[in-house]
């Protein structure tokens, strides 16, 4: 089975559950592999046609196995791309005037994945971004870029990086997104039907006649990254894309980072920073953790230190707890910031830890294995 | 309309979109056709002289502030999008048509003024035809003898110059070793106080030796032969052509309303005073002494008055001030140019100079643009302190031209070198700024080179102010070395702004 079929099959679960929402965009997203304006038309009339029939539940189940159909016929003779890397960062470092230095850094981005970038702040995240993208240039060692290029700009039309603070769009936010695709060569007849799709995809819609001042945080983010989107990039750098997220925008973004870079038919690479660890590792295929500047790769970590990490948090002194989970051998116990932080020998489990704690009536509030998350280099 | 094109040029054509080139030079082409009325309505003339419409100042005044806030609305609407500081996909010669387009637009609308002056010039032309401009400033020319033409100058008197001794001999001159500058006079000469025409002689200040008016529709030769016709109409008592030329002035007289206190009976009885024509009478050229701007009272000047009366002028008056003036300017307009090289040269120039500034400003960032406007502003006070403490005159552009390879030096440095901009922007804004001057500088250097060259003269052995050859040549030539330079800093500009874009792909630090 291909990664397209695999994908099809998801999608089309996703309608037998009436999940209409996320079938939308996955169909845009099929429709959007296909680049091809007939496929392009099709979709954007069942989307104008939505618009007027949103509780036609029946006509738009319908309408939507049409459009699925359509588009497996389609799809299903292209060719898929198989992931490549298309970067490789080999021992590269930055030194500002400032004391603080970046690197050594290695790192193979290959499209298709998502790379989570973590850490404190002031650590490196947003440098290592910007030496990415071409805005910094390394004090050592290399970036290799594994696409033809004539030259720098070039490259770095093709390095999309979104920063944190974005530049105010000036003028209509439709029209900003017409001139990047037009800049980009889509078809006067295309680019329209293009941008409808991406910005349906992106939940933009209803915001299409806004400008700048008009919108959230957030929106300006997701307009932000369909601009990106339109510049059909090899590589999205975007630097704390979740920072003014609320948790179910977040989840949501964070799924249609994964759908976008994980097209069977034009795979991209995202490098991403964000402070809300677990949710990046949820989704990222690497995880970079960044302390000082310097990277942590978190399974050469785990062998070195075999330790069993508990995340938790209960109502219960220090004390207390330690004198529990003797019983389990615990190693130490670290308060931080009202969560406790266990650590075992690698022979306990987290089952172990639960037995304990149901056996010894602990009161617990939220728990979590960490041993393999980068949240412990945080509580390090 | 615009709205329609605009849509259309967003989506095939978005470079063109970005500078709004369009309704720029739409707008523009509306602010010439403006201009166009303007100008035409200031190039009405009322031969009459009841009223005066002259609104050129007001009209300059209100096309540059129009062309200020023009470029205002355009640069807040052009600004709003910037492909290359976006990182969006270019061409490579994208920057180039950018420029060009930023150009064409600067041009169209700083150029007002070339729309307003054909204007003025096309309805000051339309009055009469060439051929019947020619004829009725013949008749003012010829008639200015009867009225108030100035007296020509006479032959030098050389006996009493001391040029020659009583038998014809040349007096030599004693040669001095001093030199003579350009503007060094020749001795004070004596002139006879009267004229030869047909062996006979005529007082200076008769009519004979007066001067017709000049008009620039005929040529000094024209000017020439009528004044003999109207010597020899004198000379020869020819009363008929006389009285003829005087109807046809008063004939235009009449025609254009003007005043007169005579008729041609008592205009010819009191000018035509045969046989010596030099006890006529003087005839004020104007009914009121500032109706005209360019024609002054001459009471005072060259003249001798009938009767050594205290007054010039007699009590007769006729509006030829007023006539002169509005044929002056009905023949200009036939004989100069619509447009002229060095008008058309200086537009173009400045229009490279406000895109160039608008270019920088968009290829480079609005902070280091505003500190390249600081350190150019430094540089300058330096160099012009530096220039007057070591009092010459071409220090000043040594250094700037210094400056110019400098800063391009520097430039290509950084370019080459592949890895940070650093100070690059500052140099590259100052490059644009000035690389056009750099063969007009090499041009002044050269000139001055060569202005205090003096050599021996072939005659004596004294040494003559004499300018070297290649110096007057170059001297001739300016405008179309400045044509030549114009042309240069295009091509060069083609080639820079293909350097800028991948200047533009290089880390910031």
């Amino acid at each position: 089975m291909t990664e397209f079929e695999k994908q099809f099959e998801e999608v089309q679960e996703l309608l037998q559950f009436e999940d209409y929402n996320q079938t939308v965009k996955r169909v845009i997203d099929f429709t959007l592999d296909t680049e091809n304006i007939e496929y392009y038309k099709k979709t954007n009339d069942f989307l104008n046609w939505l618009d007027t029939n949103e509780n036609n539940n029946d006509d738009k189940k319908q309408k939507l196995e049409v459009l699925l159909r359509d588009l497996y016929s389609f799809l299903s003779a292209k060719t898929i791309n198989e992931h490549q890397t298309i970067i490789t960062v080999d021992n590269v470092k930055k030194v500002y005037n400032s004391n603080f230095a970046l690197g050594p850094i290695y790192l193979e981005i290959k499209t298709g994945e998502i790379i989570g970038l973590v850490g404190e702040n002031g650590n490196g995240k947003t440098t290592l971004l910007r030496s990415l993208c071409g805005e910094l240039v390394p004090t050592s060692g290399f970036i290799k870029y594994h696409f033809e290029y004539d030259d720098l700009f070039e490259l770095r039309t093709k390095l999309v990086y979104i920063p944190q603070r974005t530049d105010t769009w000036r003028g209509s936010m439709y029209e900003n997104l017409e001139f990047t695709a037009s800049c980009y060569g889509y078809l006067p007849e295309e680019n329209n039907l293009v941008i409808d799709l991406i910005i349906t995809r992106l939940g933009l819609r209803k915001f299409r006649n806004y400008n700048w001042s008009g919108l959230s945080s957030g929106y300006k983010m997701r307009f932000e990254l369909a601009r990106m989107l339109l510049r059909k990039p090899k590589i999205l750098l975007i630097d704390e894309p979740l920072a003014n997220l609320d948790i179910l925008a977040q989840q949501t973004i964070l799924d249609d980072f994964r759908n976008i870079a994980n097209s069977p038919f034009r795979p991209i690479a995202i490098v991403l920073s964000s402070q809300q660890l677990y949710e990046v590792e949820k989704t990222s295929n690497q995880v970079v953790f960044l302390k000082q500047g310097s990277q942590k790769n978190l399974n050469t970590e785990n062998e070195a230190t075999k330790n069993c990490i508990i995340e938790f948090e209960s109502s219960q002194s220090i004390s207390e707890l330690k004198a529990i989970f003797t019983s389990i051998h615990i190693i130490s116990l670290e308060q931080n910031g009202g969560t406790y932080i266990g650590h075992f020998p690698d022979t306990i489990t987290m089952n172990d830890f639960m037995k304990t704690v149901v056996n010894q009536s602990v009161s617990i509030s939220y728990i979590r294995n960490i041993s393999n998350s980068t949240r412990r280099f945080f509580v390090n | 309309m615009f709205k329609d094109i605009q849509k259309q040029l967003l989506l095939k054509y978005p470079l063109l979109w970005n500078t709004k080139f369009v309704p720029m030079i739409g707008i523009g082409l509306l602010l010439h056709l403006i201009f166009f009325g303007l100008g035409f309505l200031d190039g009405t003339i009322d031969f009459s002289n009841k009223t005066k419409i002259d609104i050129s100042v007001f009209s300059v005044l209100i096309g540059v502030l129009l062309a200020l806030i023009i470029v205002i609305l355009w640069l807040v609407n052009y600004f709003k999008n910037n492909a290359l500081k976006s990182f969006y996909s270019k061409s490579k010669n994208a920057l180039f048509y950018e420029w060009f387009q930023i150009f064409c637009i600067s041009l169209v609308l700083i150029s007002f003024y070339l729309p307003f002056s054909f204007g003025k010039q096309l309805h000051q032309k339309s009055y009469f035809s060439l051929e019947e401009t020619k004829k009725r400033c013949e008749i003012i020319s010829i008639a200015d003898i009867f009225i108030d033409g100035s007296f020509a100058e006479t032959e030098i008197d050389s006996v009493a110059s001391g040029l020659i001794d009583s038998l014809g001999n040349k007096i030599v001159m004693a040669k001095t070793d001093e030199l003579y500058d350009e503007y060094e006079r020749g001795p004070e000469y004596q002139y006879k106080n009267y004229i030869l025409f047909n062996g006979k002689k005529y007082d200076e200040y008769s009519l004979l030796n007066r001067n017709v008016f000049e008009f620039k529709v005929s040529t000094r030769e024209n000017d020439f032969l009528n004044k003999i016709k109207v010597m020899t109409w004198l000379d020869s008592n020819n009363k008929t052509e006389v009285r003829n030329l005087m109807s046809a002035y008063l004939k235009l007289i009449n025609e254009h309303h003007l005043k007169a206190n005579l008729t041609l009976d008592k205009w010819f009885e009191i000018t035509y005073k045969e046989p010596d024509f030099n006890r006529f009478l003087y005839i004020l050229p104007y009914l009121d002494e500032y109706e005209t701007d360019d024609y002054y009272d001459y009471s005072v000047t060259n003249q001798k008055t009938y009767a050594n009366n205290e007054e010039k002028y007699s009590k007769y008056y006729i509006q030829q001030n007023v006539l002169k003036e509005k044929y002056d300017i009905v023949s200009d307009a036939h004989t100069n140019p619509f447009f002229k090289y060095e008008e058309l040269l200086s537009f173009l120039y400045g229009a490279l100079g406000l895109s160039l500034l608008i270019f920088s400003f968009r290829v480079t960032t609005g902070k280091s643009w505003l500190i390249s406007i600081v350190v150019t502003g430094i540089l300058n006070i330096f160099y012009g302190i530096f220039s007057a403490v070591t009092s010459t005159g071409t220090t000043y552009v040594i250094l700037i031209l210094i400056t110019i390879i400098v800063f391009g030096i520097y430039y290509i440095i950084i370019l080459m070198n592949r890895k940070s901009i650093q100070l690059s922007r500052i140099a590259l804004n100052i490059f644009l700024w000035s690389f056009a001057t750099f063969i007009p500088i090499i041009y002044f250097l050269i000139l001055e080179s060569y202005r205090y060259q003096k050599y021996k003269s072939t005659e004596g052995y004294y040494f003559n102010y004499y300018e070297n050859p290649t110096y007057i040549w170059l001297k001739n030539h300016d405008v179309e070395i400045f044509a030549l330079n114009f042309v240069f800093a295009v091509i060069v500009l083609f080639f820079i702004s293909n350097t800028i874009r991948n200047w533009k792909g290089l880390a910031e630090e």
